[in-house]
Formats: C-alpha cells, sequence, structure tokens
C-alpha cells in the first residue's frame, strides 16, 4: 500500500491500488448512511488516481525523501534546490532548467518504472 | 474588484469566525465517537474541582494534576470547570473549552496578521487578516484538534492572544498582560514551555522596545506572579518527567542532537504528512488526507514565489516555523500532529498570502487571473467537503478504538442492571476513572476510593483481570462486564457494539459456584 510504503509510488502500484482505496472508503461511507450517488463526487477513479499521483510526485520533492535516502547531504541538495529554483532562476534560466529537468526524469523514471 | 468586498471587514470577519464554529461544533459528540483517556481525566478532574475543590485523589486546588500519574497541566482543567459551573455536562465541557478556543484563535489570528502586514511592504493589512482567519477557519488540522479536548488548542490561543496584544499595544501594563497569558500557555500545554520563551526572546529582539530598568521591572511583575503561582505546573520535576518519558534526545549523545533535531523538523516538512495522509495516530487526523488540504500545495507555491522577492519575510517565516516544530521534533514519535500544533498559525498566514496573491489581486475583466481564482476555489471547495465527508462518515468508525468507543455505553448498560446483583465484575479495557465518570460517581466518594484496578472497591463492584477470573461466592450471583471476545460463548446478556458495528464488550450473569 502506498499509504505505508511512499517509495512504491510506481504508476503500477497507483493503479492497482485505485480500486481498493475506492472500493473500501464506499464501503465505510455507506456504512455510516451516505448515499452511494452523494459519495461518487469525491470517490471516483480520476480523483483518486489523482490524488496519488499527486501524492507520489510531491513525495519525491519532499525534503524527508531527501534526507533518508542521501543523509545530510541529501537535505543540503534539497535546500539547494529551493535556492535554485526560487532565487537562481530568474538569473540563470537554463541553469536552473536543466537541473529541475534532470531532478524530473530521474523523478518521473521513478515512478513509471 | 475585490477590494471593494473586504471593505465591510468587521462583516466578512464576523462570517470567517462563524463558518469556523459551525465546522467545530456540527455533531461535537458524535465525531469523534467517545472521549479518550485523557478527556476522561480532564472532565472528571473538572468536576471534582467544582463539586468539591480538590482533584481526583482529594489534592486541594492543584497546581499540577497528578491524573493518572502522568501530571496534566491545570489551566485547561480549570478552563473546563469553569463550563460545568455554568451548568454543562462534564463529557461536553470537555470539549467546549477546546471548541470555544478554537474559534477565537480564528478571530485572533485576525488581528496578529493584519498587525503583522502592516509592518510588511506589499500586503494589505485587512486583506491579510481576513485571508489569514479563512485559512485557520478551513484548515483540517486546527478544526480536527479543536473539536476533542487537547490541551494544545487553549494553549495555542493563549499564545496567539499574547502575541497579538504585544504586538499591538503601546501601553506597558498591556503588554504586562500580554506576557502573562503567554506564561498561562505554558501552564496549559508542554510543547509550550518550549515555544514561549524562545518567541518572547525573538519578539522582543525584532521589536527592540526602548524602555527604562524600572519599567522593564514593572512590566515583567505580572507574568512572574503567574509563574510563581504555576510553580509546580512550570518548574517542578513530576512537571517535566512527561517530556523525559518521549524525548528523543535523552538517549542520544550530544553529537547526534543535530541530526536528531533536523530529522525532526524535516519529517513535519514532509509532503505526505502535510498534504495527503497526515498524522497515522488515529486521533490525530482522518489519516486518509492531510493535516492540510491537498489543494494548499498549489497555494503554497503561490505564496513561496511572492515570498522569493521578500527574503527577510521568507527567512522569519522559516524560523518561525522551524520553532513551531521543534517541541515536536525534540520528542518520538514524528511526525506528531499535535505536539507541532502551534506550526498551523505559520502555515495559515503562508497560505493567507498565497490567497492574496490570488484573489486580492483581481481585477474588473476576465482574465487569466479569474480563471486562476476560479479553478483554486473549485479545488478548495472539493478538498474541504471531501475532508469534511471523510470526517463525519469514515472517521468515527474506523478510529472507534482510539476513541475509547463502547466504554461509556457499556458502563451505562451496567448502570442500568448492576443494582439486581450483589457482585459486579468490570474487566479492562474500562479503567476506574472511566467508571467514576459515566456510572457516575460523585467526587466526594471517588476522592476516598483506591486508583488503581487491583483494590479498587464501589458498593458491588469489583475489577478483574480477565472474565473467568471473577468467582462470586457460593450462592450470589454476579454481573461481569468483559471483552466480546471473552464471554461470547457464555451467552451474554448484552453485547455493546462499536459504532462500526463490530463487538466490543459484552454483559454477562454469573452465579456463584457451590
Amino acid at each position: 500500500m502506498i499509504i505505508d510504503q511512499p517509495l512504491s509510488c510506481t504508476y503500477q502500484a497507483i493503479l492497482t491500488d485505485v480500486p481498493l482505496q475506492i472500493w473500501d472508503a464506499k464501503n465505510t461511507y455507506f456504512l455510516s448512511g451516505m448515499s452511494a450517488h452523494l459519495n461518487r463526487i469525491w470517490l471516483n477513479t480520476p480523483a483518486i488516481t489523482t490524488l496519488n499521483l499527486a501524492q507520489c510526485s510531491a513525495h519525491y520533492l519532499s525534503p524527508s525523501f531527501f534526507l533518508r535516502i542521501w543523509g545530510m547531504f541529501g537535505l543540503l541538495f534539497w535546500i539547494l534546490g529551493l535556492i535554485l529554483v526560487l532565487w537562481v532562476y530568474r538569473k540563470q534560466k537554463i541553469l536552473t532548467l536543466t537541473g529541475i529537468g534532470i531532478y524530473l526524469a530521474v523523478m518521473i523514471g521513478e515512478v513509471y518504472r | 474588484m475585490v477590494k471593494r468586498w473586504f471593505a465591510n471587514s468587521r462583516l466578512l470577519l464576523l462570517l470567517v469566525v462563524l463558518v469556523a464554529a459551525i465546522l467545530r461544533s456540527v455533531n461535537l459528540m458524535v465525531t469523534p465517537p467517545a472521549l479518550y483517556l485523557d478527556e476522561v481525566s480532564i472532565a472528571y478532574n473538572a468536576w471534582s474541582i467544582v463539586e468539591t475543590g480538590a482533584d481526583e485523589h482529594g489534592q486541594p486546588w492543584p497546581r499540577l494534576f497528578k491524573a493518572y500519574g502522568e501530571y496534566k497541566q491545570p489551566v485547561y482543567i480549570y478552563a473546563t470547570a469553569f463550563w460545568i459551573l455554568l451548568g454543562i455536562d462534564p463529557t461536553l465541557a470537555v470539549r467546549v473549552t477546546s471548541l470555544v478556543a478554537g474559534v477565537i484563535t480564528v478571530a485572533l489570528i485576525y488581528g496578529v496578521s493584519s498587525t503583522l502586514a502592516s509592518r510588511i511592504k506589499g500586503l494589505h493589512p485587512t486583506q491579510f487578516g481576513l485571508w489569514s482567519a479563512f485559512a485557520l477557519a478551513i484548515m483540517p488540522w486546527h478544526i480536527h484538534f479543536s473539536r476533542a479536548g487537547f490541551e494544545a488548542t487553549l494553549a495555542l490561543m493563549l499564545l496567539v492572544a499574547s502575541v497579538w496584544i504585544i504586538l499591538s499595544s503601546r501601553h506597558w501594563a498591556i503588554v504586562s498582560v500580554g506576557i502573562s497569558l503567554s506564561v498561562l500557555s505554558m501552564a496549559t500545554y508542554n510543547a509550550n514551555r518550549v515555544i514561549v520563551p524562545l518567541l518572547m526572546l525573538l519578539l522582543f529582539w525584532w521589536l527592540k522596545p526602548k524602555v527604562s530598568i524600572a519599567t522593564l521591572l514593572g512590566v515583567l511583575a505580572m507574568p512572574v506572579m503567574v509563574a510563581l503561582l504555576m510553580w509546580p505546573a512550570l518548574f517542578s520535576s513530576a512537571s517535566i518527567a512527561r517530556f523525559d518519558q518521549t524525548s528523543a534526545i535523552s538517549t542520544t549523545p550530544l553529537i547526534s542532537w543535530v541530526e536528531t533535531l533536523t530529522r525532526g523538523v524535516v519529517a513535519h516538512l514532509d509532503t505526505t504528512f502535510l498534504f495527503f495522509r497526515g498524522d497515522q495516530d488515529g486521533r490525530h487526523s482522518v489519516r486518509h488526507l492531510g493535516m492540510l488540504l491537498p489543494s494548499d500545495v498549489l497555494i503554497l507555491v503561490v505564496a513561496l514565489l511572492w515570498l522569493r522577492n521578500r527574503p527577510r519575510v521568507f527567512v522569519a517565516g522559516a524560523g518561525l516555523l522551524t520553532l513551531s516544530i521543534l517541541p515536536a521534533a525534540l520528542t518520538t514519535p514524528v511526525p506528531h500532529g499535535l505536539r507541532s500544533f502551534s506550526s498551523v498559525i505559520i502555515w495559515a498566514m503562508v497560505l493567507a498570502i498565497g490567497y492574496y496573491q490570488i484573489f486580492g489581486t483581481l481585477g474588473t475583466r476576465m482574465s487569466w487571473k479569474w480563471i486562476k481564482a476560479t479553478m483554486i476555489t473549485a479545488l478548495v471547495a472539493f478538498y474541504l467537503s471531501y475532508y469534511l465527508a471523510e470526517y463525519h462518515y469514515r472517521y468515527r468508525r474506523i478510529t472507534a478504538l482510539d476513541w475509547s468507543n463502547g466504554i461509556r455505553e457499556t458502563v451505562e448498560a451496567v448502570a442500568g442492571r448492576y443494582q439486581q446483583y450483589d457482585l459486579v465484575y468490570i474487566t479492562p479495557p474500562i479503567s476506574p476513572l472511566e467508571l467514576a465518570l459515566y456510572l457516575p460517581i460523585p467526587p466526594n466518594d471517588f476522592q476516598q476510593l483506591a486508583k488503581d484496578q487491583d483494590s479498587f472497591t464501589y458498593g458491588p463492584i469489583r475489577f478483574v483481570e480477565i472474565a473467568w477470573m471473577a468467582t462470586p461466592p457460593p450462592g450470589s450471583k454476579a454481573l461481569v462486564a468483559a471483552p466480546a471476545s471473552q464471554v461470547a460463548e457464555f451467552a451474554p446478556l448484552e453485547f455493546i457494539n462499536l459504532v462500526n458495528g463490530d463487538q466490543f464488550m459484552a454483559l454477562w450473569e454469573r452465579g456463584g459456584l457451590p
């Protein structure tokens, strides 16, 4: 389950997990007395898939991910990344975009591996 | 155009506070589904204070409550006693304290934010104040803790009130009241004992007040008196016992402190914790959504883009966020939604910058800004309604045991029958204090009783470890309240179910063997 192991945030894992999440939530909503029509507003495949994909993508940008994988150097790398995006971008667009591009490629590769 | 809407700021603030009150009070006693152990302790001790002027152990007007032996800070209990004095049932009063504190905090953050904004270029004080109040009013993290008896909510209210008074007042006598409130917040929740001294130093360093020694002594007189009054709660060894139990650094060598603290702080900045899954303790979040709304990611990005042009504000905000997380980072487990609760104020202010940038600059003509604002509004509405559906429909079912659901129902079932029996045996997870609150046992009587389960006796009521240890004397008839799993096969009189329908406890009649 991606809840407990964010590192298994692969596209395949997300797709497998979505029906289970929806079934589990719908079941509990129904038992609590919510109508099936109402819970479809939140519990539908596009909404839950988007939420899971957003969770996984954000996880790979999270400082805790950098710290867990690369230790204190990872955190330093994350802070440098933040500085690059927020302050260096306006002056060094190519450098910043290259840096972001490399990181996004690694991250997307991780999600879709 | 939006500026025109903000012309009547008082009416808008009233509206935001009303929204906050509704979100925090609807079905207050239904979700969370029961009072957990600390709420029971606070409710009973507050009732005991009102009835007898002493706590459950008979200690008159305590300034540190022994409670279960973990020692509770006094302010929340006395605040709960106030509501009981007004005639509110103790089980409701314990939650009303938190609810009222939560709603007042929403109003107070308006004052703090608008005062701060008047010192920051590029922010409209009234708009920033209102957006901060709005962000806090709809923040799942703040809604969640304001709906149950958590001391952190009252401590935060006192701290925010203190900061607002210090920032906005020009009279030293009133500043003195502000500092005294911050001392009171330290005697409300343990985490504030770390935050308050550092925050006060930072505030006075920032404000750089020009004051003579005599005035300074005058200003500090009232806070010192409050600190002396609260001495046992602030400085006694019993009051720091809880920190020893949960500390992340007491067993680590000095050299590892920095790494432990860094890991603790960073854990609270984890995006999964903040936006998607929250604190996995069943009492601390709905678990299927984060402490903030998922849509807040986008609003925070907008805020960050504005903050990059104000590096000093950025550094100040990051510093205050770290300070508010520090008590949680010093302890285990991390991330901890309750111990880092003070950070909701910083998150609300950063979100307010985002809201201000998105909505505050809208013109009269339809433009890309309007499309962006509409999309953000739709996303916030979607995820707020999803959070509320999760909270009111799923949360109470999946965390019934975390909230000690079923205990009150079992004790009330026992209360309806126990006079027909020679003996009544109660087994864990029911504790003597829960029995005393729900049966109820008057505080005057309970103070005289032994508090440990082995020697507790009240009329025909005894405690046993497990159901089959209940052995009434020959010829007598006993009622046993035990977990359903222990007595299900003996055809019990009644089953007590959790809100999710699971069998929890059962009442079983047992005759004494000849």
